[in-house]
């Protein structure tokens, strides 16, 4: 190889960058082009020819190389000029076995014997996509639009998310399973809400910080350069504080290990934001002048009357105004009224907008809103939302969150206090796992009022909150921009119309609960209602709810279904109910690389591009510091798709052609050029001309507006989304941003009592205290809700059930449920494995790489025994999203149910009343499988050789007229 | 380690064939043993050959023996050259063996009984390897050279009780036969010795394998009651038979003292097996990382 | 003199085994075969009171190479630059050095029908292109380093003057990987 890529670049043209005052991010990348464009031509004498690309076998989005020789990819090398600095993790190198593994799809099927039985015949993509069209209509016309489900998984990557969405709510599809429910919705739903945008994954300032609080999440699970910024930070002093009830990578690394109580961890936030609002370094400005903390809130009274909501002006008189917030005003000693009628419709906005007002209607300039102390009107006494929430976390001392969540005081109040220190410069990040549960919604807001009031918002080592213009537009702009020009197919129009009945999605009504009580901490049964505000449509999906329409037909039967990148067999909660729900559709067209469980129940199998084949945007996801948040990098195809697969965007926009679908975008370079110019605001230096320019430069790093404005973006208007460049935020923006959220606030309860409606506040503050989570059910402020299955909520089943089981801890070999036919990554990770510690293992004779049962009340299944300390005696961790591509289609689906986690919770709530999450943890026995080993799956390295790559010789050899020929080990390897 | 069979075998056969010479030259030296020196040396030679064919079973690239000049200092190599070596003077003792070549004869016997003691040595020393710590000690190749007087000398004994001059000869190869077995006993407990107290221990080579854990059974069994007493107690108990009786011309028939001789050679290679088995067992790294 | 090593702060490490997995692209290692494995030692102690980091372990390319004393023909080497190294076309696959090697990482190599041993080469093609081995390369947490171990300024000294070092068990061979470790105490000796 004759290309050098110097390691120049990155770190030097970045400090450029944000040293300056102007925007000058782009010259980094232009400067990273020069020397990638060479490269992308160079050459060597044997003909490798070297392609800039990114990976796209985690979150990570890595920058790497490809070495194509003979039209095949034969190397894989880091580019040390991008965020990850030219460091891959193994995924990557096993690339080429993905590319060219045996089990890969390469021609379109179509099923011809029973489901299951795995018995395909190729098709044309001609006949694939007529067949499809009729079937889908038939199904449309005969039993409703509504009746076919779509669904992508987490998968290839968020721009193909955008056209399966756009293709399939335009034809009037609501139901998903989703994956968001499984990780970002309750974040992304949650901050949206309360200062609309999201910020839980995204932009933790590790470069400059003090300290970073990981809360559940591995350093060797996405993006494994993330690993770099913490080691440099604590290099620099900053202190690393760990949230995990395992003694993960993370915990060994950081400097404290608080190793909780699963479930718990509300417990703990709370002690985080008590004794941060008890420190002198609570952000009571911020608080003042930028939240709703001290607007009153109308308070429900023991007779019921008050609405509940954040009082208004028409809630205090007749006529009132109702984007008028009343507040007191310790600088004048008055009442005084926020005005939040940024659009000018009820007559207190243009200049008076965002403004305090006296109660003639005059700017007070100089207010000063009091966070604390009650005021009488008209009769009754109104508290701030401020003393609300300050009421509610004083009694959440360290002491009772050491009861909760089972943790020495000492250590919690080193964590809490090392955190506070640290503020305004402390960070925190955190994985997945907390959002498994039926309190998503509130543990996200927990999380965000304890960063917000910390001070850590857009500060210099905290948190960067919200997407930056810098970055151009992202990828949800596919379908806002034609929503923006009011172009929605007649279909979708009807589905959004009729959206109360056209939804499978669960009002989860009166649900039984146990919350903790604020004044004693003692946990008791609660009805929780779903407050009459329901999210009918939900592009994160819900799992739960589409399980139950379609196995169950409630609350109708789903007919119809197309699935791109998932297998919700292994992922979500009820497996085997899945499989049921799968079997009773009348037509499933699923997309996908490979034959996998859910595939070999559909009709048609349509071939998927490697997204090593394809072009697209890339950009890393799922909570990176910069400059990986504000970087683009290109990913582009290694070589043309091998045999007759297509890109999934592709063949978004071929079927919607078939069904007569406008998708607004001629192709997706259409929209890739639309994306890289950017916005008319975005600096002429990080706007490309179009793709293809974009594809010699490789990669675009904007920069931190705080940093470019020298003040959060808060105060300098860049958290408006309406370009009026206010101060504060822009809650209005709290429809999901895909465009597929529906809210009612005026809807009945379940005992059929009428929310009254009531205006959507957006008034530029950002909501600790949340009207929206009240009217969604979960409350307006934070609660401890003890999950439904531990041994606290369900002392029942400890007789026979005696250990706590959580799920889903991340392999660093695997990607969900990729990778199960990877020689490589496979034979890092062989078996799907059980962690036990060595003191319970002993109880049940179980030994070292022993299979295991693992057994709960609704299911069971096998994996290996591994003793480690590194989880508490009395926890079992199983991992998630095993299944044994070496088994045979009619052999379990691939082995789907042996040891797949998932099957092991059912699928019955309580739920998060807004996302509609589920629990994944719970209560379990273990013993010794006495069969051993679940049969016919690769034991040993030797085995492996199944999966090896095809050479091109092979894969040119078969056509795969009779489908995919399954490697098997069955009867020793072959 | 995993059991190398074709090395272990190798060693056996080489001491076998250490244990003929030197019985041999012992004769030679006295006078004796003319009548079974042909088909002696010729045992010798083809366990030599065999053992030498077995051992090359073992290497990927036997065809490459020409760089096997590359490092003179290895272990590998000595004991390739003294094998050489060890097959030329057995290959010519053999010839002169059919021949009346006293002088040539003696000096040739002599210096195969010579390399006789050197053969299990040098192989043995290949052995001493610092990273493995059960078998770093002089035990070791004592130990090699212990098992092959012991084999080698109750076979020859059978052989000149079976074909030799039994009533002349037999007291005196009993003799040499009963030395060779008690030196073995010496050196193979002096081997299991070293291994309890070799350094770096660690449970896969511990002692307590041998005396009480996974391998007692081989130890107990394999080494000690068939490989060193039954040998000891056969070779004893014909030295006792050939010496009672009237005239101290023995109780029993040469031919039966003869099957008590190759009792004890057999019993003998099946503890020198069985030994060997165990050195490998106990012959693991001191860190063994990636591959066992 | 030259004196190239590998030293791995374990501080850095995350056990990811991307060093492992690259090494079989870079060197072309079959399955079942490896010139570099990540360990976990530990978590020791006991919960929640741990200490655990991970282990890469590869030949160490000794000072004094055992594997090159045993070796008959002269096939394993050591170059003055301090790399061990082993010329398949001398190999006899005698395995002498299989069993001389303290770490047991070389291994006899059946399955490519090559008849030799097999082990980590320092990827000797790169460094004498300038280039470092591919495992250092792309190390996700830039805790693989390589360099002089003579030079003061290279990565290696600079790590190996920064932090505790240890090496693993020595009996006479030297090792030359050196691996940096701050955060726990080093549990090779025991």
């Amino acid at each position: 190889m004759s290309l050098k890529m110097s390691r120049r670049g990155f770190v030097k043209a970045s400090a450029v960058a944000t040293a300056s005052t102007l925007l000058l991010g782009s010259q980094a990348g232009a400067a990273f082009a020069d020397d990638a464009v060479d490269g992308a031509k160079a050459t060597s004498s044997d003909d490798v020819k070297i392609i800039p690309s990114a990976c796209r076998q985690c979150y990570g989005r890595c920058a790497l190389f490809g070495h194509v020789k003979d039209g095949r990819l034969v190397k894989i090398e880091g580019n040390p000029d991008l965020f990850s600095e030219g460091t891959l993790c193994g995924r990557c190198f096993a690339i080429p076995q993905e590319l060219y593994n045996p089990l890969r799809v390469r021609y379109p099927q179509k099923r011809v014997g029973e489901k299951g039985s795995g018995q395909w015949k190729r098709i044309t993509w001609e006949e694939a996509y007529e067949e499809a069209a009729k079937r889908y209509t038939e199904i449309g016309e005969q039993y409703g639009w509504h009746t076919i489900a779509h669904q992508y998984g987490t998968g290839r990557d968020m721009l193909q998310f955008q056209a399966i969405n756009k293709l399939w709510l335009e034809l009037g599809s609501t139901a998903t399973f989703g994956v968001g429910n499984l990780c970002w919705v309750g974040s992304y739903f949650t901050s949206q809400r309360l200062y609309g945008d999201e910020t839980q994954y995204t932009g933790w300032d590790g470069n400059n910080t003090n300290c970073i609080l990981i809360w559940c999440r591995q350093e060797r699970s996405r993006g494994y350069y993330d690993w770099l910024t913490v080691k440099r930070a604590q290099e620099r002093g900053a202190k690393v504080i760990c949230v995990d009830p395992r003694y993960t990578c993370t915990a060994s690394k950081a400097d404290i290990w608080l190793p909780i109580r699963p479930g718990s961890d509300m417990a703990l936030v709370l002690a985080f934001i008590n004794e941060i609002i008890h420190s002198d370094k609570c952000a009571e400005d911020f608080a003042r002048f930028y939240t709703n903390a001290p607007f009153f809130i109308d308070e429900k009274d023991a007779n019921g009357n008050g609405t509940g909501y954040q009082l208004r002006e028409s809630l205090m008189k007749e006529g009132g105004n109702e984007e008028l917030y009343p507040a007191w005003d310790e600088a004048h000693d008055q009442l005084i009224f926020w005005s939040g009628d940024w659009q000018n419709k009820q007559g207190v906005g243009g200049e008076k907008a965002f403004q305090w007002l006296d109660e003639a209607g005059n700017i007070v300039a100089d207010a000063k809103p009091a966070l604390s102390g009650s005021h009488e009107i008209n009769g009754k006494t109104y508290r701030t939302s401020w003393d609300i929430l300050v009421e509610h976390v004083t009694p959440w001392t360290i002491e009772r969150a050491a009861e909760f969540c089972e943790l020495p005081e000492d250590k919690i109040r080193e964590a809490i206090q090392t955190y506070i220190d640290a503020s305004p410069h402390a960070c925190f990040t955190r994985g997945q796992k907390v959002e498994f549960s039926i309190n998503t919604s509130g543990i996200s807001q927990a999380f965000t009022i304890m960063m917000a009031l910390a001070g850590n918002f857009d500060t210099k080592g905290g948190q960067n909150i919200g997407r930056e213009p810098a970055t151009g537009y992202d990828s949800f702009m596919f379908d806002v921009v034609p929503n923006q020009q009011g172009r929605m197919g007649q279909r979708r129009k009807e589905t959004a119309m009729n959206i109360k009945k056209l939804s499978v999605c669960q009002n989860t009504g009166y649900q039984q609960i146990l919350v903790a009580d604020d004044a004693t901490g003692e946990l008791r049964e609660t009805t929780q209602n779903s407050g009459g505000q329901v999210i009918y449509g939900q592009q994160g999906g819900f799992g739960a709810a589409t399980t139950k329409a379609m196995s169950q037909g409630d609350p109708f039967q789903i007919h119809g279904y197309w699935q791109q990148t998932s297998e919700p067999i292994l992922s979500i909660e009820g497996g085997k109910e899945i499989i049921e729900g799968f079997k009773n559709l009348d037509f499933f067209v699923n997309v996908d690389l490979y034959m996998t469980p859910s595939g070999e129940l559909a009709d048609i199998i349509l071939p998927a591009a490697h997204p090593n084949e394809v072009d697209r945007v890339e950009w890393a996801h799922s909570g990176h510091g910069y400059p990986t948040s504000h970087t683009y990098l290109i990913r582009q195809p290694f070589h043309e798709p091998l045999g007759e697969c297509k890109d999934d965007m592709d063949i978004c926009f071929e079927f919607a052609k078939y069904m007569d679908v406008d998708m607004y975008w001629k192709d997706k370079y259409e929209f890739f050029d639309y994306m890289v110019k950017g916005p008319a605001t975005l600096p002429p230096q990080l706007s490309c001309s179009s793709f293809e320019d974009f594809r010699e430069r490789i990669s675009v790093t904007g920069v931190e507006m705080a940093t470019v404005r020298n003040a959060p973006k808060y105060e300098t208007g860049f958290m408006r989304k309406t370009s009026d460049f206010k101060p504060g935020f822009n809650t209005m923006y709290r429809g999901n941003k895909m465009g597929s959220v529906y809210r009612f606030p005026g809807t009945k309860t379940p005992d059929g009592k009428v929310i009254p409606a009531h205006p959507q506040s957006d008034n530029g503050k950002m909501e600790m205290w949340s009207e929206d989570l009240l009217l969604y059910g979960n409350g307006p402020l934070p609660v401890y809700i003890e999950p439904p299955i531990t041994r606290l909520s369900r002392p029942d089943l400890l007789d026979e059930f005696p250990y706590t089981l959580i799920t889903g801890g991340r392999s660093h070999a695997f990607f969900h449920t990729e990778y199960r036919n990877s020689p490589w990554m496979r034979e890092v990770h062989m078996f799907p494995t059980v962690d036990i510690n060595p003191a319970t293992a002993a109880e049940h004779g179980i030994e070292q790489d022993d299979w295991v049962v693992i057994e709960t009340y609704v299911d069971k299944i096998k994996q290996r025994a591994n003793l480690t300390e590194a989880i508490k005696p009395g926890m079992i961790h199983v991992e998630h999203d095993w299944w044994f591509p070496e088994r045979e289609a009619t052999d379990d689906l691939h082995g789907a149910l042996d040891s797949n986690c998932n099957i092991l919770f059912e699928n019955n709530g309580p739920y998060d009343p807004a996302v509609g999450t589920d629990n994944f943890g719970g209560l379990c026995k273990i013993y010794k499988a006495e069969d051993g080993a679940p049969k016919n799956i690769c034991m040993n390295e030797d085995d492996l050789k199944i999966f090896l790559p095809l050479s091109a010789e092979q894969i040119s050899a078969d056509d795969q007229q009779d489908g995919v020929s399954q490697v098997t080990v069955k009867g020793g390897a072959k | 380690m995993e059991i190398q069979w074709p090395l272990l075998i190798f060693s056996v056969l080489l001491g076998v064939t250490s244990g003929c010479f030197v019985f041999l030259g012992v004769g030679e030296l006295r006078g004796k043993f003319k009548d079974v020196r042909f088909m002696s040396a010729l045992i010798a030679f083809v366990c030599l050959a065999v053992g030498g064919c077995v051992s090359v079973l073992h290497m990927g690239h036997p065809e490459r023996a020409t760089h096997l000049l590359g490092n003179l200092g290895s272990g590998l190599s000595k004991e390739l050259f003294t094998v050489a070596i060890m097959g030329i003077v057995s290959l010519v003792y053999l010839i002169l063996a059919k021949k009346e070549y006293p002088g040539a004869s003696k000096v040739f016997g002599v210096l195969g009984a010579v390399l006789g003691l050197v053969l299990p040595v040098v192989a043995g020393a290949s052995y001493l390897i610092a990273a493995r710590p059960a078998w770093d000690s002089a035990a070791l190749p004592l130990m090699f050279l212990g098992g092959g007087l012991a084999m080698g000398m109750t076979l020859m004994a059978g052989l000149v009780l079976l074909r030799g001059k039994a009533s002349e000869e037999g007291g005196f190869a009993l003799k040499l036969a009963l030395a060779g077995v008690v030196i073995m006993v010496v050196t193979s407990l002096a081997y299991v010795i070293w291994i309890a107290m070799a350094p770096y221990q660690a449970p896969s080579r511990s002692i307590e394998r041998l005396v009480s854990g996974d391998l007692a059974v081989m130890f107990w069994l394999g080494v000690v009651l068939v490989g060193l007493v039954a040998p000891t107690a056969l070779a004893a108990l014909a030295c006792v038979k050939a010496t009672k009786g009237e005239g101290g011309t023995g109780t029993v028939k040469p031919s039966t003292l003869a099957g008590y001789m190759f009792a004890a050679c057999a019993c003998s290679v099946i503890g020198a097996v069985v030994l060997r088995v165990i050195m490998y067992g106990v012959g693991t790294s001191v860190e063994q990382f990636i591959y066992r | 003199m030259t004196r190239n090593i590998i030293a791995i702060d374990l501080d850095s490490c995350i056990g990811c085994h991307s060093c492992a997995v690259v090494c079989k692209q870079e060197n072309n290692v079959g399955l079942g075969t490896y010139y570099n494995k990540v360990l976990t030692v530990g978590p020791s102690g006991t919960y929640p009171d741990l200490e655990m980091y991970y282990l890469p372990v590869a030949c160490q390319h000794c000072d004094n190479p055992e594997c090159v004393h045993v070796c008959p023909t002269g096939a394993s080497y050591k170059r003055e630059d301090g790399v061990v190294l082993v010329d398949h076309s001398k190999c006899i696959g005698c395995q002498y050095c299989v069993m001389a090697c303290p770490y047991g990482v070389r291994t006899y190599d059946a399955d490519k029908d090559k008849g030799v041993i097999e082990k980590c080469t320092m990827c000797a093609h790169l460094i004498d292109k300038g280039e470092k081995p591919a495992c250092v390369k792309h190390c996700p947490g830039q805790a693989r380093l390589f360099g002089d171990a003579d030079d003061p300024e290279s990565d290696v000294s600079k790590m190996i003057a920064r932090k505790s070092t240890h090496k693993l068990k020595d009996v006479g061979n030297h090792p030359g990987v050196t691996y940096g470790l701050d955060k726990f105490s080093w549990k090779g000796d025991e």
